[in-house]
């Protein structure tokens, strides 16, 4: 059965410093000098995916959770701001065990 | 020799007769004597030679239009290395902050680019151990307190030191200032490093700190318009006015503690100015703005 996008564990890239400012969040990639400001909504999601691997599926669970929103809605939420994160090189995707940096 | 800068104290070891003079005929304005050193000195530079020079192009230290020296971080050694220079620093607790510059030919040294650039350099290590920052900005003083304007080159940081100068106000610098802690906020203070107004602002403001009533994202654009920018945002579009260091990536988590501080304490507005914007007209908005902050 092929994996869908909730499927596939994934966690913030090595190359990757955020901090905690006010409700938000900046992230640094160290490569590429990149700073990226994240919502208090998109802070809540990168601590947990700079705490270990996980999925789109547990963020989804944790977003609905933590805001009080109906979980289809987290799911949509959430893969619009992994695909940006994605676009932005800041995420580890992990396939059988080995980190795949998209880099 | 011992130089002076931000009220810091630099002591500059090994330099030959030669490189004396020359320092002392480039950078004489720093130059401090025995008498004067009333303050602990706060990094010693030993001047070196380099076996061979560099040897690459200016081109391949050019990052976004801009001279950026490659930083090469291992443990708490620092090494950069310019167009035609290599300069360590010793990074750690330890007061006064260990460092060297070397040269390849024993001229070199004391250009306004080496020492200069070596100077700049030491300033943004320096004021992180502050806490603090060196940020690319035009400095103005209002009724005596300082406003910060930051901007990459050709915003319009030289066009506005002008426009200052033109109206009667003090300018700190065009270049880059720094903002450091104090008792109650922060203070601006100048530095002996400036852009394109260098002649005009020999006879300003010198070595002199002030309250540090805002920091302004500049930018070009009409009509001339102020908005508060949100801490997180603030922090970013800050970081990259940090010079030197915000490429030294075992500095970012000193550099982002010491911004976060800064935008929680001072406010940071963005700030579209036009050409034919008057100064007064551009602080106006800019004061409305902080005071509504």
């Amino acid at each position: 059965m092929a994996e869908t996008w909730h499927d596939v564990t994934i966690r913030l890239s090595g190359r990757v410093r955020f901090r905690t400012v006010a409700e938000e969040g900046v992230l640094v990639h160290l490569r590429r000098g990149q700073v990226i400001v994240v919502s208090r909504v998109g802070l809540v999601i990168v601590k947990a995916l700079a705490q270990g691997a996980t999925s789109a599926a547990a963020l989804a669970e944790l977003v609905a959770g933590e805001f009080q929103v109906e979980l289809g809605q987290a799911r949509r939420d959430v893969e619009a701001f992994l695909d940006q994160l994605r676009a932005e090189e800041v995420l580890e995707e992990i396939n059988a065990g080995a980190a795949t940096a998209r880099e | 020799m011992s130089l002076r800068l931000a009220g810091w104290l630099i002591e500059v070891e090994n330099l030959s007769a030669g490189q004396q003079a020359m320092v002392a005929a480039e950078f004489g304005g720093l130059a401090t004597t025995n008498k004067q050193r009333t303050r602990q000195v706060t990094a010693i530079c030993n001047a070196a030679r380099l076996g061979r020079p560099v040897g690459m192009p200016l081109e391949s230290f050019a990052v976004n239009g801009e001279y950026a020296p490659r930083v090469v971080r291992d443990g708490s050694l620092v090494e950069i290395t310019g167009f035609n220079s290599v300069v360590l620093f010793e990074r750690g607790p330890r007061q006064p902050l260990l460092c060297s510059l070397a040269v390849a030919a024993e001229d070199e040294l004391a250009s306004p680019f080496v020492l200069g650039t070596f100077l700049r350099t030491l300033l943004a290590y320096l004021a992180l151990d502050w806490r603090g920052v060196l940020l690319h900005c035009a400095g103005i003083l209002h009724h005596g307190r300082a406003y910060l304007f930051a901007a990459r080159s050709n915003v319009g940081k030289t066009t506005l030191g002008r426009k200052a100068l033109a109206a009667g106000f003090s300018v700190l610098s065009d270049e880059m200032n720094l903002a450091l802690p104090c008792e109650g906020g922060y203070r601006a203070c100048s530095v002996p490093f400036t852009g394109e107004l260098r002649r005009e602002l020999q006879s300003g403001v010198d070595d002199g700190c002030f309250p540090l009533g805002g920091v302004v994202l500049l930018e070009q654009g009409q009509p001339l318009s102020a908005s508060h920018v949100r801490p997180a945002m603030a922090v970013a579009g800050l970081l990259t006015a940090c010079p030197f260091v915000n490429c030294d990536t075992e500095e970012l988590p000193a550099l982002l503690d010491a911004l976060t501080h800064l935008v929680s304490c001072v406010s940071v507005v963005r700030l579209a100015v036009g050409r034919d914007d008057s100064l007064e007209e551009v602080m106006g908005t800019l004061l409305r703005c902080c005071e509504h902050g």
